[in-house]
C-alpha cells in the first residue's frame, strides 16, 4: 500500500506557552482533567490547519491520565472516596474517547500504550485500517506530574534518563491521509519490536535498515526520543522545517525491552 | 479480505483454569460470582465478583511480577501449547489490558502515601506497571517479535483479535497472538462502584429491573496464522476470523448512544469486512453487561442491524465483566459454541425485560456456521467481530 | 425539609465548583441533570460522595440513584427517608 502522508500537524508545549489555557473551551474549564484539555487544544490547532475532518482517531500515550489515576487512588486511600470523574478519566483511552465526543469522530478509536514507542506503534497501527477509515488523527500525549518527579530518582538506571528533567511535557497531533499528495510528507513506522538483551542502539540500526535499505546507522538522520510526545515534537519539527530528505526518529522502551522506528521523508 | 485461520486458543476465568474445563459452565450460564476475599474492597456492601481461586504463581506456573501478567501467561501458554515456533516465521502479539500492573502499583502508592521513604522501592514495584512491559514480557516468554499494546477499556480484547487478524492479512506476521488480560483491582472495583455501575449481588443481563454489572478477572488468547504458516506448522484450524469492525459512539463518556448507533455501525463494518449479510449470522454473543443503559442500547443496535435478531446470549453472570479481557475471553467461548453447535444460556436473566422487545435464547443445540461477538467500552468505544466455521 | 433543601443547594454548588451559580438560581423541583445548571450525569456521581460523607446515606444501585438525583427535592427526600439516626 502507498505510504500514508501527514497532511496536518500541531504541537502544544505547556511549559513554553503560558497562555495555552486560553484556548481551552469554557465547558472544559470547570472540572475536566488537564490532560483532556491539552489533548483538546492540540487537536483544535491541528484541525484548524486543514479542511479535512478525521474519520478515525488513535492516541499514543506512555502513562495515560496518570494524574487522574493518582488522584482517584489518593481519594480512596486517604478518605475512602474517589472522584467519579477522575476514575472515568483514568482509563488509558479516555483522551481518545473525549476527543471523539468533542470533535465527532465516529470511526475506529484505538489507544496505544507502548511507552516511548507509542507513537511509532500508532503510526504502524494505521496500516491495519481500511482506506475508508482515513484520514486518521493521531494524538501523542503525556502529562508530567509531581509524583513522577518524586519517583524518578528511584527508578531503574535505564528508566531514569527517560523521565529526568530533560523530558519536556508535550502533546502532538497529526492528520494521516491515504490520498495521493506528492508534496506532502510521507511516514511509515516499524515496531515495537521485542529486542531482549540486544543493545538498543544496535537494534534500532537494524530496524531502520529494514525500512530503508542502505541507510545504515547514519547519526545525522537519527534522533532518539524518550516519550511518544517527544517523538511527536521531532516529527513536527521535520514537517514544519520544509526540508527535503528523510529523518529517522527512534525510540526504546526499557520496560518493554522493545524498540521502534518512525521513518519520515519529503 | 480473506478470512484468517485460528489455530490455538486459551482461557482462564472464574469458569475454569483452562478453556476445556470452562466451556460447559459457560453454556449452562452457571453463576460464576462469589464474595471477594482476596483483599478488602472498602465497600460497605459485600460484593460478588467473578474472581479466580488460584494464586499468581499457580496461574503463571512460576513467579510473575503481577496478577494481570500471570493471567496472560496462563492463557497464552494454553493457546500455544501444541504450536511449534520455527524461527523463520514472522511472529507477533497484540496485548489488551486496562489494569496492567495496577494491582501492584496501587498497593505501592497506598504505602507511599503513609510513608514517603517507600519511594526507594519504585523500580521494583513499578517495573511492570505499563501495558507495554507486560506485552514485552509475553514476547520474551513465548518467542514473539512484533507487538502492540492497546488499551480501549472494555472493547480492547476484541480489538486485539481484529488487529491480529489484520497483521496476518497485511503480511506483517505469519503467526500472531491476540491476548487480553485484566485482574481484579481496588481501582476498578471502587471505580465501578462509584459510578453506580455494579449490582452488588450479581448482574442480570437483559433482565427486568436489572441494576448493574459484576466485575470479573481473566485472560484469553487466540492464535491466528497465515495460510503459509498453517502449512508450515501442519496445523488444523479451529475456526476462521472473518471480519472486524471498529467505531466510536462520539456521544458521551460513560453512557452508550441510546439507539446503539455506534454499536450498529461496528457490527455492520464487521459484516462488510466478512462479506456476509446479517441474515447469515446464527448466534450473537453480546457485550451485555447487565446495566440498564448498555443492554437497552445493544438490543436497539441488534434490531437495527438484524431486524429480528438471531439467537443471542450474555456470558457475564458466569465470567463476570473482565474488562479488557472480556471481548477476547467471550470470543473464545463464542468460537467453542460455534464448533460445539451449542447456543449458550444467559445466566442471571431470570425475567427477560419486556421493554427490550427481545429475549436471550435458552441453551440449545443448533447447527451454527457464523457467530458475531460484540464488545463496547467506556468512552463509547465499539468492537465487533465475525467468526465462522472452517 | 426546606432547610435541608437550602443546605443541599449550597453543598451542591461547593462540591461541583459551580462558581457562577447562587442558591437562589437553583429550582429545587427542576431536573438536576441537563437542567440549566450545566450538570451532567457524571457530576451527579460526585454528589454520591456528598451524600455519604455529610449524610451517611448510600445509593445501592443506579435505578435508585436515578430517582434520588432527579431533583434537589428528590435528594432531600432520599436523605430524609434513609439517613441513619
Amino acid at each position: 500500500m502507498r505510504p500514508p502522508a501527514i497532511i496536518a500537524s500541531a504541537i502544544l508545549r505547556p511549559a513554553a506557552e503560558a497562555s495555552w489555557t486560553d484556548e481551552v473551551p469554557q465547558t472544559m474549564r470547570r472540572r475536566d482533567p488537564r490532560i483532556w484539555r491539552m489533548a483538546h487544544v492540540v487537536v483544535s490547532r491541528c484541525l484548524a490547519s486543514t479542511g479535512e475532518h478525521p474519520k478515525s482517531i488513535f492516541a499514543a500515550t506512555a502513562f495515560g491520565a496518570l494524574e487522574e489515576t493518582r488522584a482517584f487512588l489518593e481519594g480512596i486511600f486517604a478518605s475512602g472516596f474517589g472522584s467519579a470523574k477522575s476514575f472515568i478519566a483514568s482509563v488509558h483511552n479516555s483522551m481518545a474517547g473525549k476527543l471523539a465526543v468533542d470533535f465527532s469522530i465516529a470511526g475506529p478509536n484505538l489507544t496505544f500504550c507502548d511507552g516511548p514507542n507509542s507513537l511509532a506503534s500508532a503510526i504502524g497501527g494505521t496500516d491495519l485500517l481500511d482506506e475508508c477509515d482515513f484520514p486518521v488523527l493521531i494524538v501523542a500525549i503525556d502529562e508530567k506530574i509531581e509524583l513522577l518527579r518524586t519517583l524518578t530518582p528511584h527508578l531503574s538506571p535505564e528508566c531514569r534518563p527517560l523521565l529526568g528533567d530533560a523530558w519536556e511535557e508535550a502533546a502532538a497531533a497529526f492528520m494521516i491521509s491515504r490520498k495521493e499528495d506528492a508534496a506532502a510528507v510521507k511516514v511509515q513506522a516499524t515496531g515495537p519490536r521485542f529486542i531482549g538483551d540486544v543493545p538498543a542502539a544496535h537494534a534500532i540500526g537494524s530496524l531502520a535498515a529494514e525500512m530503508v535499505p542502505g541507510i545504515g546507522n547514519s547519526p545525522e538522520l537519527r534522533t532518539d526520543a524518550s516519550t511518544p510526545s517527544g517523538a511527536g515534537l521531532l516529527l513536527h519539527e521535520f514537517i514544519t522545517s520544509g526540508a527535503n530528505g528523510r529523518r529517522i526518529i527512534a525510540t526504546h522502551s526499557p520496560a518493554g525491552r522493545a524498540c521502534a522506528v518512525i521513518d519520515v521523508w519529503r | 479480505m480473506a478470512a484468517v485461520p485460528i489455530i490455538g486458543m486459551g482461557a482462564v476465568s472464574a469458569a475454569g483454569l483452562t478453556l476445556d474445563n470452562a466451556a460447559a459452565a459457560v453454556y449452562d450460564g452457571i453463576d460464576g460470582l462469589s464474595l471477594v476475599t482476596r483483599f478488602e474492597t472498602g465497600l460497605k456492601q459485600a460484593l460478588r465478583c467473578a474472581g479466580i481461586d488460584a494464586s499468581d504463581k499457580e496461574l503463571a506456573d512460576g513467579p510473575a511480577p503481577n496478577r494481570t501478567l500471570a493471567l496472560a501467561v496462563c492463557a497464552v501458554k494454553q493457546a500455544l501449547a501444541s504450536i511449534p515456533r520455527p524461527s523463520q516465521l514472522k511472529t507477533g502479539l497484540v496485548f489488551a489490558t486496562t489494569v496492567a500492573g495496577i494491582t501492584r502499583s496501587e498497593r505501592f502508592y497506598e504505602r507511599l502515601l503513609k510513608d514517603q521513604t517507600h519511594a526507594v522501592n519504585a523500580a521494583a514495584e513499578l517495573a511492570f506497571h505499563e501495558p507495554t512491559a507486560l506485552a514485552g514480557d509475553l514476547c520474551r516468554r513465548f518467542g514473539l517479535h512484533e507487538f502492540h499494546a492497546i488499551s480501549t477499556a472494555c472493547s480492547t480484547g476484541l480489538h486485539s483479535v481484529g488487529m491480529a487478524m489484520r497483521m496476518i492479512q497485511r503480511g506483517r506476521c505469519d503467526l500472531c497472538v491476540a491476548v487480553g488480560a485484566d485482574a481484579l483491582s481496588l481501582l476498578t472495583i471502587r471505580g465501578f462502584a462509584g459510578l453506580l455501575l455494579l449490582d452488588p449481588f450479581g448482574c442480570r443481563p437483559f433482565a427486568q429491573n436489572r441494576a448493574g454489572t459484576s466485575l470479573g478477572e481473566g485472560a484469553a488468547a487466540i492464535v491466528l496464522a497465515s495460510e503459509h504458516a498453517v502449512k508450515e506448522l501442519a496445523a488444523s484450524p479451529i475456526a476462521l476470523a472473518r471480519g472486524w469492525g471498529a467505531s466510536a459512539d462520539a456521544h458521551h463518556m460513560t453512557a452508550p448512544h441510546p439507539q446503539g448507533a455506534g454499536a450498529a455501525s461496528a457490527m455492520r463494518a464487521a459484516l462488510r469486512d466478512a462479506a456476509l449479510s446479517p441474515g447469515s449470522v446464527d448466534l450473537i454473543v453480546a457485550h451485555s453487561t447487565g446495566t440498564p443503559d448498555n443492554d437497552a442500547a445493544e438490543i436497539k443496535a441488534l434490531q437495527a442491524v438484524f431486524g429480528n435478531p438471531p439467537p443471542f446470549c450474555s456470558m457475564k453472570r458466569t465470567l463476570g465483566h473482565t474488562l479488557a479481557a472480556s471481548g477476547i475471553l467471550e470470543a473464545v467461548f463464542a468460537i467453542t459454541a460455534l464448533t460445539d453447535g451449542t447456543i449458550p444460556a444467559t445466566g442471571g436473566c431470570d425475567i427477560p425485560d419486556p421493554a427490550l422487545g427481545a429475549a436471550p435464547s435458552p441453551r440449545r443445540r443448533a447447527a451454527l456456521r457464523t457467530v458475531v461477538k460484540n464488545a463496547f467500552g467506556f468512552g463509547g468505544n465499539n468492537a465487533s467481530m465475525v467468526f465462522g466455521k472452517v | 425539609m426546606e432547610e435541608l433543601i437550602e443546605t443541599l443547594k449550597q453543598q451542591i454548588i461547593t462540591t461541583l465548583t459551580l462558581s457562577d451559580i447562587k442558591p437562589a438560581d437553583i429550582d429545587p423541583d427542576a431536573p438536576l441533570i441537563s437542567g440549566n445548571l450545566g450538570i451532567d450525569s457524571i457530576d451527579t456521581l460526585e454528589l454520591l460522595v456528598l451524600l455519604e460523607k455529610e449524610y451517611r446515606v448510600t445509593i445501592p444501585d443506579v435505578n435508585i440513584g436515578r430517582k434520588a438525583f432527579a431533583s434537589v427535592r428528590a435528594m432531600a427526600q432520599y436523605i430524609t427517608d434513609n439517613r441513619r439516626p
